[in-house]
């Protein structure tokens, strides 16, 4: 739904209290908007420098206080801050878990990022807590980077085909040019560069099948 | 202060004073809001009386018509209900008889 109203401060008034009026019902939300809208429209109509346009903009009023008048009585818009705290706590809990944490945290701490932003321009506007919406987004960076730096670190211990290639890339770089049964038998396997002291897969002689001459 | 006692007393106040402005004509929605808001100490933020409105609407004591209008789309039009006149009547006695109230004790401090 588009609403050029032809003015930029306008259009962006419009776009902040469409935005600010998502915590209300849905059938109050397109009353209030096509209201203001209206009310707007009709004042456009008769305002005749951007000076107009601006007090007719602040003298509706901040719209986060419009849709603040039009919650039922109590009814504050739900804090989706502490859920994104709570799914960010979860997600870097569960993203100590090498492997299972990758595919469960990093998902939790999207979601904790995305609720802890939208928190944290809900407490602008509403005053709700700005600390705990904060804290949800902190929450969801460290659930996403922890289960990454699990699997960094469990990944050369946790595999067996990962010991292999590290300690081979060690000892080759350490053992001395001579035959270390341990290397050689571990390169060997692998037919790496001192292959020839293992004779099993790779024929050290060639084979000349050659007729005398 | 000043503003939170102003506060306090527009809240019980408004919507008496929406219903008295209807009370001869319907209104539609810029024009009742731009006096309102023209009125010294009655409303801070415009928009704010559009979520009374709608109150008012639900509870049966304003009724709304959308008319054409010579200037472009249609306007929505809020008019007194018989059960809105009923409501302001109520008001006005009560507002008065406080008011007297209110003025002995400001101003004569409570002393005959």
């Amino acid at each position: 739904m588009t609403t050029a109203t032809g003015h930029r401060q306008a259009d962006n008034y419009l776009r902040e209290l469409r935005q600010a009026a998502r915590v209300l019902p849905r059938s109050h939300r397109g009353e209030l908007v096509a209201e203001i809208q209206a009310h707007i429209a009709d004042g456009l109509a008769q305002a005749e420098s951007q000076a107009a346009v601006r007090n007719l903009l602040d003298d509706l009023g901040n719209p986060a206080d419009i849709v603040r008048a039009a919650l039922p009585p109590g009814g504050a818009p739900p804090t989706v801050g502490t859920l994104a705290l709570v799914l960010g706590l979860v997600g870097a809990g569960i993203g100590l878990v090498p492997f299972i944490g990758v595919v469960v945290a990093i998902p939790l701490g999207i979601a904790a990022v995305v609720l802890g932003i939208n928190a944290r321009r809900q407490a602008r506007s509403w005053g709700t807590p700005m600390g705990i919406a904060t804290g949800g987004v902190v929450a969801g960076v460290i659930a996403m980077v922890v289960p990454l730096l699990v699997v960094a670190l469990f990944l050369p211990w946790g595999s067996d085909a990962q010991v292999i290639e590290a300690d081979e890339f060690e000892l080759a770089s350490q053992a001395p040019r001579g035959p270390s049964s341990v290397a050689g038998g571990l390169l060997g396997l692998e037919g790496g560069p001192a292959a020839d002291q293992v004779p099993l897969f790779t024929p050290t002689k060639p084979t000349e099948p050659a007729p005398a001459p | 202060m000043g503003d939170a006692v102003a506060a306090q007393l527009r809240r019980g106040a408004l919507e008496f004073c929406v219903l008295a402005l209807l009370e001869r004509r319907e209104r539609y929605g810029f024009e009742l809001v731009r006096i309102l808001g023209s009125t010294d100490g009655m409303v801070t933020s415009e928009g704010t009386v559009y979520p009374l409105l709608s109150r008012l609407r639900k509870s049966g004591r304003l009724t709304t018509t959308w008319r054409e209008s010579a200037e472009g789309p249609p306007r929505k039009y809020y008019s007194i209900t018989d059960q809105g006149r009923a409501a302001l009547a109520a008001f006005r006695d009560e507002w008065m008889r406080f008011r007297s109230a209110v003025d002995a004790l400001l101003v004569e401090g409570g002393h005959p």
